[in-house]
C-alpha cells in the first residue's frame, strides 16, 4: 500500500475525523498517524474542537429536557386551533346543521330558476315592440324618414269630415291651415295664413272656420300602426259651382275639408 | 494496532424500518390523525429546538422558531416524498427558517439579540455544573463553554450550519449537504473553513 504524504493526510483529516473516508483511505490514514506525531497533533486538534463544541452545546440540551413538554403541548394546542379554523374544517361545520344546507339549496335553485325564466322570456318573447310601448314610441319617433312616401298615414278628419257650414256663402276662397295633430287626434297650434288683401271680413270668417275646424276631432297620423304627433299643413278651398238650378240652402253651405299635404 | 481502529456503531434499526416507519408516520399525520402527528413533535422536538438554539443563539427566538417549523412540517408534509430521511427533511426546514430570520434580523439591525455567551451567563452553566468536579475545574469548563460558543456565534451562519450539524448532531455530509441544499464538496468546504475559524478564535481566547 502507498503511504500517504503529510500533507495529503491533513487534506483528508477532516474527512477521517468525521468518518466519511472510503474504508482504504482510513486504513491508510490511520497507517500514517501511527508514524507521524505532527498529524497525530493535527487530528487530535480537530477531536479536541468536537468536543469543546459538544460540551458547550451539553447546557443547551439540559435546559432543553426542563421546556420539550411545553413545547410540544404549544404546538398540538396550536396545531388543533389551525386546522378548527382552516377553510375545510369551517365548511364542514356549515354543513352540521343540514337546515341551513336545504335553505341555501333552495334559495340558489330559485336564483336559478329566476335567472333561467328571464332569459326566456327575453329570448322566447314577441320580438317586436307594442306600439304603445316607450320603447315603441322611441323607435317609431327615431325612424329616419317620415313623410307621406314612407307608409304613413296621415291624419284625418273623424267622421263625416269638418263641417264649414255659414263661414263662406258664396265667395270663392282659398287659404292655408296649419296644425299639430296630436297622437290623441287633437288639433294644436292651429294658424290660417291670410293674403296681405284679406279685408276685416275675411279675416272674421277665417276666425269662424278655425273655430269650427278645432273643435273637430281627427284620427292621428299613424306609422306601422303607431299614432305619431305630426305637423300638417291644409290647403283650404271654397268654390261655389253656380248651376242652371237653384240649390238647396242644405246643399250650398256644406263643404269638406280634405288634408291636400302632411 | 486493531484497538486503535476506529469502528463505526451500527445502529440497532435499520434504514429500511426507519424509512419505512416514516412513511406510516408521515402518511397518518396527512390524514390528520392527532396521535402521530403527536409522536412526530414528540420524536422530533429535541432536535428541532436544539439546533434552534444553536443556530439562532437566542432560546426564546429557537422556541418561537421550533413551533413555525413545526406547522411548516404539518403544512407541507404532503409534499415529503420519502427520497431523503423525515429527520434531514425537519432538519432542512430548520435550517431554511432560521436563516429567513437571521436575514429579518439583519436588515433590522436588531440589537436585542441574546446571544448564546450572554444566555450562558445569564441562567448559569447547570450542565456543567458537576458537583463530583472541584470549584476550578467546574470554573474552566464554564469558561471553555462560554468561549466556544462566543466563537460559534461569530461564525457565518453556513459555517456554523455546517460544524453544528457535523459536530452536535451528528449527520453525514450527504444528510447535510441535503438539509442545506448545497452539493457536498460545498459541506467539505464549509466544515474545513468553519473549523479552522473556530480553531482560530479559540486559541485567540485562550490566548487573551
Amino acid at each position: 500500500m502507498n503511504r500517504l504524504s503529510c500533507g495529503a493526510v491533513r487534506r483528508r483529516l477532516p474527512a477521517f475525523h468525521d468518518g466519511e473516508l472510503p474504508v482504504e483511505g482510513q486504513i491508510a490514514v490511520e497507517a500514517h498517524l501511527r508514524g507521524c506525531q505532527a498529524c497525530v497533533g493535527e487530528a487530535g486538534d480537530l477531536r479536541e474542537l468536537g468536543e469543546l463544541v459538544r460540551l458547550g452545546s451539553a447546557e443547551v440540551s439540559e435546559r432543553l429536557s426542563g421546556d420539550l413538554d411545553g413545547l410540544q403541548a404549544e404546538i398540538l394546542n396550536r396545531l388543533r386551533v389551525e386546522r378548527e379554523e382552516s377553510i375545510p374544517a369551517q365548511l364542514s361545520r356549515a354543513f352540521v346543521d343540514m337546515r341551513l344546507g336545504v335553505a341555501a339549496v333552495g334559495s340558489t335553485l330559485a336564483t336559478v330558476v329566476s335567472i333561467l325564466l328571464m332569459f326566456g322570456m327575453l329570448y322566447f318573447g314577441p320580438r317586436s315592440e307594442r306600439p304603445d310601448s316607450l320603447a315603441g314610441l322611441m323607435e317609431t319617433l327615431s325612424a329616419q324618414s317620415v313623410g307621406s312616401d314612407s307608409g304613413m298615414l296621415l291624419p284625418r278628419s273623424a267622421g263625416v269630415g269638418m263641417v264649414t257650414d255659414g263661414v263662406f256663402s258664396e265667395e270663392d276662397a282659398v287659404l292655408a291651415l296649419s296644425a299639430v295633430v296630436t297622437r290623441g287626434g287633437r288639433l294644436k297650434n292651429l294658424e290660417a295664413v291670410l293674403s296681405e288683401q284679406s279685408t276685416p271680413a275675411d279675416r272674421d270668417r277665417v276666425l269662424r272656420l278655425l273655430d269650427q275646424v278645432s273643435r273637430a276631432r281627427f284620427e292621428p297620423a299613424r306609422i306601422g300602426g303607431s299614432a305619431i304627433t305630426v305637423r300638417t299643413v291644409w290647403l283650404f278651398a271654397h268654390t261655389t259651382v253656380r248651376g242652371k238650378m237653384p240649390l238647396t240652402p242644405k246643399q250650398s253651405g256644406i263643404s269638406r275639408v280634405q288634408p291636400l299635404l302632411g | 494496532m486493531a484497538e486503535e481502529l476506529s469502528v463505526k456503531q451500527a445502529p440497532s434499526m435499520g434504514w429500511a424500518d426507519g424509512a419505512d416507519r416514516d412513511a406510516v408516520l408521515v402518511r397518518r399525520c396527512t390524514t390528520g390523525d392527532d396521535e402521530a402527528c403527536a409522536t412526530l413533535v414528540a420524536d422530533h422536538q429535541r432536535m428541532v429546538f436544539q439546533l434552534a438554539v444553536h443556530l439562532l443563539g437566542d432560546y426564546e427566538e429557537a422556541r418561537d422558531l421550533s413551533q413555525d417549523v413545526f406547522f411548516q412540517v404539518f403544512r407541507t408534509i404532503g409534499r415529503f416524498r420519502c427520497q431523503s430521511a423525515l429527520r434531514t427533511w425537519i432538519y432542512r426546514i430548520v435550517i431554511n427558517q432560521a436563516r429567513n430570520r437571521q436575514r429579518w434580523w439583519r436588515r433590522r439591525h436588531r440589537s436585542e439579540q441574546v446571544s448564546l455567551d450572554a444566555h450562558l451567563e445569564r441562567h448559569g452553566d447547570r450542565a456543567l455544573a458537576d458537583p463530583a468536579a472541584g470549584p476550578d475545574r467546574q470554573l474552566k469548563r464554564k469558561e471553555t463553554a462560554s468561549r466556544v460558543w462566543h466563537a460559534l456565534d461569530a461564525l457565518p451562519f453556513d459555517q456554523r450550519t455546517a460544524v453544528v450539524l457535523r459536530e452536535i448532531d451528528g449527520l453525514s455530509y450527504d444528510e447535510i449537504a441535503f438539509s442545506l441544499g448545497v452539493a457536498v464538496g460545498t459541506v467539505k468546504s464549509r466544515l474545513t473553513r468553519g473549523r479552522e475559524a473556530l480553531r482560530v478564535r479559540l486559541r485567540e481566547a485562550r490566548a487573551v
